[in-house]
């Protein structure tokens, strides 16, 4: 129980210097995380091999991982203390102004929190003095017929409503801190990241200074990013903290901080499904061979059964996990190597395993990017096979980094929609047509962070039904690009180049020899017209449809980012608004 | 690449050597840029299986000298490639708008290639300045067993 | 660092890998290269591992004086549960940031001696760093029960 003096007497100013205490702990945890991986274990790398510095390496991956954990629970301490400041000022404020409102009308407010007045009734000479305690509030029967006597109740009852509030906000901090003990082991298990993701939502639950109801949802990236703006430097840490996944989420937002708190999510997610995917019971064994009578081999009755409940669910972690352990090799650049072209920092625009998943993975910072290129993949396309998408654009940021003559350049994978999968799906406009608005919220989003006064210049390109999403993204909504490359394109729902949006002379196709999607999905996802008594499906490579035909050197449907090819270089020049150095294929 | 299987060869000396043949392109153009410096990347073979099958590429450009310096080390490219084992297939100009001149060799022996061109500012580019942009990728190889190519 | 700096020490880098335990490593001049390159590379870890190790000393020191005046006998925060409880997660987290202060000595010391070409073989190296030689605090006192124990507080 808080008592009169302590709420009188707190000082909630030393809750904030502890809390910026902690602050500068979590922060340098975070920048010694970054230290260890991008250099410490990098440059080391680069120069020695072997299973020394291997084993070396995994120690500093190991510090690394503790430096991470101890930036997001430290976050976390510091946001409960800042919270419990702010809570505890404002039942001190009530306090206070109860007091003051006492005072004021001659009563005496005592140091337990009783109220005092002189009763000048000549009936009760010999008990002038008076005083009530602030109580729960009681059935009153009849009234009181002493005004003075019901006045001090009242205030009595507002201190002790003060009090209440205080010893309450104080219980409540004290669980949720009590679960921030930090553990004596070095190594963070997944058991540990998994409790992470309890701690927040604990916290989350005793905070009530940044309430996720605060957080906007289905705003315009413009108004994510002024929303963010507004918030002090304390608020937006604590949102970081305590929200990661939804802040890690707004379109609008700076890069750095979407990545902050994906990489967060990142790690506490990992842990979880590794978590989950352990605790499925083994496989039985699939088939049994024939018997005499039936001499077929079949499945067993067990395995059918084991596949009926987790069969499903075990491949929907596995192939989470894998794209998981794909972003995290980017990040960490495992394979790099003496003389190996570096590539710039990765930033996690947008992270979420649930379902096929989610994710968006920049190269370069965007927001600084003089050139930015957004790439949409298409069929097939998921965090089960996610290194390939990343690959993709790393390639081309080597391509356009080798044009840009000085100029920064960023790419980004975005996995930001439900691609179809498989031989039927790909045949359905709905998986385009439900994406595409995430498309334009995307790309507004990385407009609306761009942090240099001049806007920057955007490509998007698409490769197969990602080409589709995007003519869909286009005609349902404003895709605010200023160029768009297709690639592989089966059709973008539109007939003209000039309906994407973009202005006029800025959409770029490219079709590879021995390519046959475009040629099968026209009549699906081309534009339908009627020339005289015929119906023709227009794609991009269609002289008709205006766009400029790139040459290409690559064969089939995924060979448009072979790193030596033209095709790729290509892509790179209209990245990095070089048009005039474009060679323009046979169309 | 035709129906014959790669040849079998360690990444690491594929790598070294792509860096060795940057540094004599280097040396034979003999100007000082002002961007990154040259690295290499593991690249991909048409759509064989990028854990076994692999390229090596660099890519790197010079900026900074004048476009007169730039077209002199073109002229030395072309007189001195024939003397390091490269075989000029190509020397001319691109088939774009700005129709900037290029050079394409081939070196049998250490079996890589590579594309040079020289971009300069035109009407038809809004370059500022000169642009030597070398790409050079070697033949498609297998990494030897339990080799990682990087990919 | 100029372009042709960098390019000459990515020169010297792009050679055959160093293998420490190797007796059919590349022999002559270039050995000795590699064998410089690969000392400096160990020193510079060291150097950036005892940085990263300064930043956490400076950290903790940050969080201690932001202490001041919250623990729980200090006449600012009496008689408060969470200000006890938060002074007891930091006896912990000071723990624990030291003992990771001791696991980067541990980490740096044995990169210096990478260094100084103590070790004889690769596989020593490996040893070495396999080998977690930092303290950890085994003083009883308050500590956050095992994870997935429902982390239920003490209060």
């Amino acid at each position: 129980m808080v008592t009169f003096d302590q709420l009188r007497d707190l000082r909630p100013a030393e809750l904030e210097d502890a809390a910026d205490g902690w602050h500068r702990l979590s922060s340098a945890a975070g920048t010694a995380k970054g230290r260890v991986t991008d250099e410490i274990a990098t440059r080391l790398q680069l120069a020695v091999t072997g299973e020394g510095v291997d084993a070396a390496v995994e120690r500093l991956h190991d510090l690394a991982r503790s430096c991470h954990h101890a930036q997001v629970e430290t976050g976390l301490i510091r946001t409960a203390l800042n919270g419990l400041a702010g809570e505890l000022r404002s039942a001190q404020k009530k306090l206070a102004d109860a007091v003051a409102d006492a005072e004021a009308e001659q009563f005496t407010v005592k140091s337990d929190g009783s109220v005092h007045w002189v009763d000048k009734d000549p009936a009760a000479p010999l008990a002038p003095h008076q005083s009530v305690r602030g109580s729960r509030p009681s059935m009153v029967i009849g009234s009181d017929p002493d005004p003075k006597r019901a006045k001090a109740q009242e205030y009595a009852d507002r201190i002790g409503a003060a009090l209440r509030e205080a010893t309450e906000a104080d219980a409540r901090y004290a669980r949720a801190l009590g679960r921030l003990h930090a553990d004596s082991d070095l190594n963070v298990s997944d058991a540990e990241w998994v409790d992470a993701q309890r701690d927040m939502a604990a916290v989350r639950g005793a905070a009530d200074h940044v309430p996720a109801g605060d957080i906007p949802k289905g705003k315009s990236p413009k108004e994510n990013a002024d929303w963010w703006k507004g918030l002090s430097q304390d608020e937006q840490a604590d949102y970081i903290a305590l929200h990661p996944a939804s802040v890690g989420a707004l379109d609008g937002l700076p890069a750095t901080v979407r990545d902050e708190a994906n990489r967060a999510v990142l790690a506490e997610k990992r842990a979880d499904y590794q978590t989950q995917l352990n605790a499925i019971p083994p496989e039985p064994i699939k088939i049994q061979p024939g018997r005499v009578g039936s001499p077929i081999a079949t499945r067993t009755a067990e395995w059918i059964a084991w596949d009926k409940k987790w069969g499903d669910k075990r491949s929907q972690l596995e192939a989470s996990l894998k794209g998981m352990g794909d972003i995290q090799n980017r990040f960490a650049r495992n394979d790099l190597e003496p003389g190996e072209k570096r590539f710039p920092r990765a930033y996690l625009l947008a992270f979420s395993p649930e379902g096929r998943g989610r994710a968006v993975i920049a190269n370069g910072n965007p927001d600084t990017a003089d050139h930015t290129a957004v790439y949409v993949p298409g069929t097939d396309a998921g965090l089960g096979n996610f290194a390939h998408d990343i690959k993709r654009m790393t390639n081309l940021w080597l391509a356009a980094n080798s044009e840009a003559d000085g100029k920064s350049v960023s790419t980004i994978t975005w996995l930001g929609y439900d691609a179809p999968q498989g031989i039927k799906q790909p045949a359905s406009s709905e998986y385009a047509n439900n994406g595409a608005p995430h498309l334009n919220t995307f790309v507004d989003g990385i407009r609306a962070s761009h942090a240099t006064d001049s806007p920057g210049h955007l490509t998007v390109t698409g490769h197969s039904y990602g080409t589709t999403l995007i003519g869909s993204a286009a005609r349902q909504g404003d895709l605010h690009a200023d160029d768009i490359v297709t690639l592989g394109s089966p059709g973008v729902q539109v007939g003209r180049a000039t309906d994407l949006d973009v202005p006029k002379g800025h959409v770029w196709n490219e079709e590879a020899d021995g390519d046959k999607i475009p040629g099968l999905g026209r009549y699906v996802h081309g534009h339908r017209e009627q020339i005289l008594d015929t119906a023709v499906y227009i794609i991009p490579s269609d002289r008709v449809f205006g766009a400029h035909q790139m040459r290409t050197d690559t064969d089939g449907h995924s060979g448009y980012w072979d790193t030596d090819s033209g095709s790729l270089k290509n892509q790179a020049l209209v990245v990095v608004g070089k048009y005039g150095d474009v060679e323009k294929g046979s169309g | 690449m035709n129906e014959d299987e790669p040849t079998v060869k360690d990444v690491s000396k594929v790598k070294r050597q792509s860096n060795d043949l940057s540094r004599d392109l280097l040396g034979i153009i003999n100007l000082r840029s002002d961007l990154d410096p040259p690295g290499y990347a593991v690249g991909l073979c048409g759509d064989r299986d990028s854990e076994k099958f692999y390229r090596i590429n660099n890519f790197w450009s010079i900026a900074g000298p004048s476009a007169a310096d730039m077209r002199a080390a073109m002229d030395r490219l072309v007189a001195k490639l024939p003397e390091s084992g490269w075989e000029i297939a190509e020397n001319g100009r691109e088939n774009t708008q700005a129709k900037s001149r290029n050079l394409k060799a081939n070196n049998e022996e250490s079996k890589f290639s590579v594309y040079i061109v020289l971009r300069e500012p035109s009407s038809h580019s809004d370059r500022t300045r000169p642009l030597l942009s070398v790409s050079l990728v070697s033949a498609c190889y297998q990494a030897p067993e339990g080799q990682k190519t990087g990919y | 660092m100029t372009f042709d700096q960098e390019w000459a020490e990515l020169k010297g880098e792009a050679s055959t890998r160093l293998r420490l335990a190797s007796a059919d490593g590349p022999g002559g001049g270039d050995a000795q290269g590699q064998l410089r390159q690969s000392k400096r590379a160990w020193s510079q870890a060291s150097e950036g591992v005892r940085a990263v190790r300064g930043d956490l000393r400076t950290a903790v020191s940050g969080l201690s004086e932001g202490q001041r005046g919250a623990g729980s006998g200090d006449a600012g925060v009496t008689g408060l549960l969470s200000a006890t409880a938060q002074r007891s997660v930091f006896q912990s987290w000071k723990r624990k940031v030291d003992h990771m202060q001791r696991e980067c000595d541990d980490v740096q010391g044995k990169m210096e001696k990478a260094a100084q070409s103590y070790y004889r073989t690769d596989d020593a190296v490996r040893d070495a760093f396999k080998s977690r030689d930092a303290a950890p605090d085994d003083r009883p006192g308050v500590g956050r029960p095992t994870p997935g124990e429902g982390g239920q507080s003490r209060w």
